[in-house]
């Protein structure tokens, strides 16, 4: 089965289920084409709470226009998707290309059993792959990184401001480079490399240092890489996704990386309690323009097979628009997919919007499924040793 | 008692108590305390400072605070969210103002140690402009910290109690007794008075009933709009910063709070605990980690508990405590701790002699480097991290290796985006010093100046400084080897 016939039938399928009976096989099979190619996974975390119903739009479903009479998107406006009485996000123009191109996809209804409202828990249950408490010190790739203490190559980049928990490992594998010229520059620099007095705690900056210079020297390398050829969006985000790029074309030891968009402290964020539309306009543009650019030089430069993009939100809102041309948090949200190896198109049907729950979508697709998918099929990993459960993958990968 | 308290600091164990406790150990301070003994040293120590006089009020902190924010019952939702994001923005350029005139005074003030210990409760205590909000509440928290430094810590707690800023930041401008506010208490007894795990919940459910009836308000004199929007969030309601007390607010039973019982109000609910052994344990410990001294068997903490008991929380008297133990001084304690981005920072400017110019390339690398005034961790909620801390995540350091082009005022490229800033060296003045060792013709003797200049720790690598000062250096060479110091492993520890 080729890409191009594998996608046409899965154009076909209608939900996640019947989707898993044929993809599960496929991909441990190309997983195994080229065993010396490191996988690549980009996470990309949208701050906030990312609105399902905006991303994609039910246009057939009544309840979705009565709930939302101010902002709900026309359905003349809507990037429609072949056979399907949903569209996406008109500012997704981007990413739609992406996915009628056969390389993205967005699996719909995601969450899991009663899902936490706040910024932070959400966050933190997401970042660290359970809901179990008290809350683990490190992330669920940290966790996945620390899989191989031995090394001392460095497995992951958390990228930009934000220090999310998702990278963090115990063993230090992971860095999070808030920035990173300075981090280049440090590979200019000659450093002492020889033990000296008084040896406890200068050692231990020593020791920082060294972990820093090798990283250093892979920041160097991709600062030259072919990223400024790519119009990716003059945003801190669209620059971190630039540098994860050109770190994977230089041949970076790491396999992860995490960038952010959106910010609390710009207050421009994927938490929209008010002007939603206007957010989203810009918000989902950055992305969609972004992971084209991303994409683009991926496959240029002949890692796009190998590379994985996902992206997560705290959670999604509610159905019901605000009387502030927003939404309030909700529950269940979108997960977006890329790479050469997604399954493209969308996953899972329409939310029932009859069925809320406290105004909020019902997960249907449990995150760390698709946590354990990457885990198992993509990094091959322990996914339950990491997560600390044993959970089905959801399939979504060719 | 040690030896040294009557015979003369070395000019070495001179250096270490300066760099812990003024941040640099600057010519003129060496040249103070040469030859005499810890006593006379932290005398005249304590003496400069509390001689040198307060900072005035700056011109940018309005007399009455008016809340841009403010909802009223006729403000639309439009109008609200207008208010509400030009607040923010007033806010966090206030905060900015606020922070760069307490760096101005960190870096030129003759009043070192009050800084010091200024720096101390701030970092303890916590807090941030993002839910403080008000540019003239910070300021008077800092004031307060300021005046209070080398005081009494049981007078700057209950002082604290009725503090604008903190009111704000821990949520009881407007507790009722019918709503006491559980987490200020848990709040104020995690980082004011005994610290997290040495209390019940009980003593917090007390404490939050003592800190009822008072309220933040219009000050006297001004009138208050009568149709504030009673559904607005507390930070769309509040009329003012006056602190006054609501008798009909207040729960006026009695409390008992860790064994004391009492009708407490905040204020001596606060003065009460402050000198309650536990208390003492809490300062004694933090001073320990904030001064970076290696109490291995648990000494030093004993006496500064029974030197806080016995002088009633005197901050001089912990001070001189500190310096007369044999811990302070012993070779465990010495170069072993990590500077915080502050201390760093003033540091170097201060031992290299640089002027306050424009500050905020500074403001950005403490930024960078994680340690923004009056913004600790997670909004406020969290206290700053000490020594080995200050390097997590291992990023840091990179920024940090970054201050010798910050202090000499180069532009860097902050954030993750690449496009390069102009590097140009914009110092205002070279200091003399410098110029004098442009034109020296002996590259030994200048580096030997650059490393008493600057005092990194021992083991410095000086290839690079040999080649620099070689004789035939220039002031740009001269400029490049204090860089390289500053921006050294050995320059990271006190």
């Amino acid at each position: 089965m080729n890409r191009r016939d594998y996608l046409h039938l899965a154009a076909l399928l209608p939900t996640v289920p019947m989707l898993s009976a044929i993809t599960g096989c496929a991909a441990s099979n190309r997983s195994s084409l080229k065993p010396d190619s490191p996988k690549r996974l980009v996470v990309i975390r949208l701050a906030g709470g990312n609105d399902a119903l905006s991303t994609v739009v039910p246009f057939r479903d009544d309840v979705y226009y009565q709930a939302r009479p101010n902002i709900a998107l026309p359905p003349q406006t809507l990037l429609k998707l072949d056979g399907n009485d949903q569209g996406l996000h008109p500012a997704l123009i981007e990413f739609k290309q992406l996915m009628d191109e056969g390389w993205a996809g967005v699996i719909q209804n995601v969450g899991y059993p009663n899902a936490s409202r706040s910024h932070s828990r959400g966050t933190q249950i997401w970042s660290t792959g359970t809901t179990t408490r008290p809350a683990p010190n490190s992330g669920w790739l940290g966790r996945w990184a620390d899989e191989d203490v031995q090394s001392g190559l460095v497995a992951g980049f958390t990228l930009g401001d934000d220090q999310g928990l998702a990278l963090q490992s115990h063993a230090r594998r992971t860095q999070m480079v808030a920035h990173p010229e300075t981090l280049r520059e440090l590979a200019a620099t000659e450093f002492a490399t020889n033990a000296v007095r008084p040896a406890s705690k200068l050692e231990r900056i020593r020791q920082v240092e060294n972990h820093l210079v090798s990283s250093a020297a892979q920041f160097a390398r991709a600062s030259k890489a072919s990223g400024n050829r790519y119009p990716y969006p003059d945003t801190d985000f669209g620059a971190a996704l630039r540098w994860a790029a050109n770190l994977i074309e230089t041949g970076s030891t790491a396999q992860v990386f995490h960038v952010t968009l959106g910010s609390f402290e710009t207050g421009f964020s994927f938490d929209t309690h008010l002007h939603q539309l206007a957010a989203h306009e810009s918000l989902y543009a950055e992305l969609g323009g972004g992971l084209k650019a991303f994409t683009a030089q991926l496959r240029k430069t002949g890692s796009w097979d190998d590379t994985l993009v996902m992206t997560y939100s705290e959670f999604g809102r509610q159905v019901a628009e605000n009387n502030r041309n927003g939404t309030e948090h909700g529950d269940a949200g979108v997960m977006f997919v890329a790479g050469g190896e997604v399954a493209s198109g969308l996953h899972g049907q329409a939310p029932h919007l009859a069925e809320v729950r406290n105004s909020g979508l019902k997960p249907e697709v449990d995150f760390r499924g698709i946590f354990a998918t990457v885990l198992q099929q993509w990094l091959d990993a322990d996914a339950e040793r990491i997560l600390g459960a044993s959970i089905a993958p959801v399939p979504f990968l060719v | 008692m040690n030896s040294l308290d009557s015979a003369a600091l070395t000019p070495e164990l001179g250096k270490h108590l300066l760099r812990r406790w003024a941040f640099a150990a600057t010519p003129d301070l060496q040249a103070a305390i040469a030859n005499k003994s810890v006593h006379q040293a932290v005398d005249l120590l304590l003496a400069q400072n509390i001689a040198a006089p307060l900072p005035s009020t700056p011109d940018f902190i309005p007399d009455t605070w008016v809340n841009p924010a403010l909802r009223l019952t006729t403000t639309s939702l439009a109008e609200l969210d207008e208010n509400s994001a030009r607040a923010s923005a007033q806010s966090k350029r206030l905060a900015r103002q606020v922070e760069q005139a307490w760096l101005k005074e960190l870096l030129e003030t003759a009043a070192p140690m009050r800084e010091n210990m200024t720096l101390f409760f701030h970092g303890a205590f916590g807090g941030s402009y993002r839910v403080i909000g008000a540019g003239k509440a910070l300021w008077l928290h800092l004031e307060r910290l300021r005046r209070h430094a080398l005081g009494r810590i049981p007078d700057l707690l209950e002082s604290l109690v009725l503090d604008p800023a903190m009111m704000i930041q821990y949520e009881y401008d407007e507790s009722r007794r019918e709503l006491p506010s559980l987490r200020a208490a848990n709040r104020i007894l995690d980082y004011w008075l005994v610290g997290e795990g040495n209390y019940s919940h009980n003593d917090a459910e007390q404490l939050a009933r003592a800190l009822t009836g008072w309220v933040l308000q219009a000050p006297p004199g001004v009138t208050a709009p009568v149709n504030v929007d009673p559904r607005g969030s507390r930070n769309n309601r509040r009329t003012g910063l006056h602190v006054a007390f609501h008798p009909e607010y207040f729960d006026q039973r009695e409390k008992t709070i860790l064994g004391l019982t009492g009708r407490f109000d905040a204020p001596a609910a606060v003065r009460a605990l402050a000198m309650h052994p536990l208390c003492a344990t809490h300062y004694a410990s933090l001073l320990i980690d904030y001064f970076g001294v290696e109490d291995a068997n648990g000494r030093l903490r004993k006496a500064l508990t029974d030197t806080y008991l016995t002088s009633r929380g005197d901050v001089q008297a912990l001070l001189r405590e500190m310096a007369a133990a044999d811990e302070f001084w012993s070779d465990a304690s010495r170069w072993r701790l990590v500077k915080s981005p502050v201390h760093l920072a003033v540091g170097a400017h201060r031992a290299i002699g640089l002027a306050a110019e424009d500050l905020s390339g500074l403001s950005d690398w403490l930024k960078a480097s994680g340690q923004t005034l009056f913004d600790s961790p997670s909004r406020g909620e969290q206290r700053w991290p000490t020594d080995i801390g200050w390097l997590e995540p291992a990023g840091r350091l990179a920024a940090r290796y970054q201050l010798g082009d910050a202090v000499f005022g180069r532009q860097i490229a902050w954030g993750v985006r690449t496009a390069e800033k102009p590097s140009a060296q914009n110092v205002a003045e070279i200091p003399a010093w410098i110029e004098e060792l442009a034109g020296l013709d002996n590259g030994a003797i200048a580096m030997e100046v650059v490393l008493e200049r600057l005092d990194p720790a021992p083991g410095l690598e000086t290839d690079q400084l040999e080649n620099l000062l070689d004789s035939q250096q220039d002031t740009a060479s001269v400029i490049t080897a204090v860089q390289h110091v500053v921006s050294s492993a050995a320059y990271q520890l006190a």
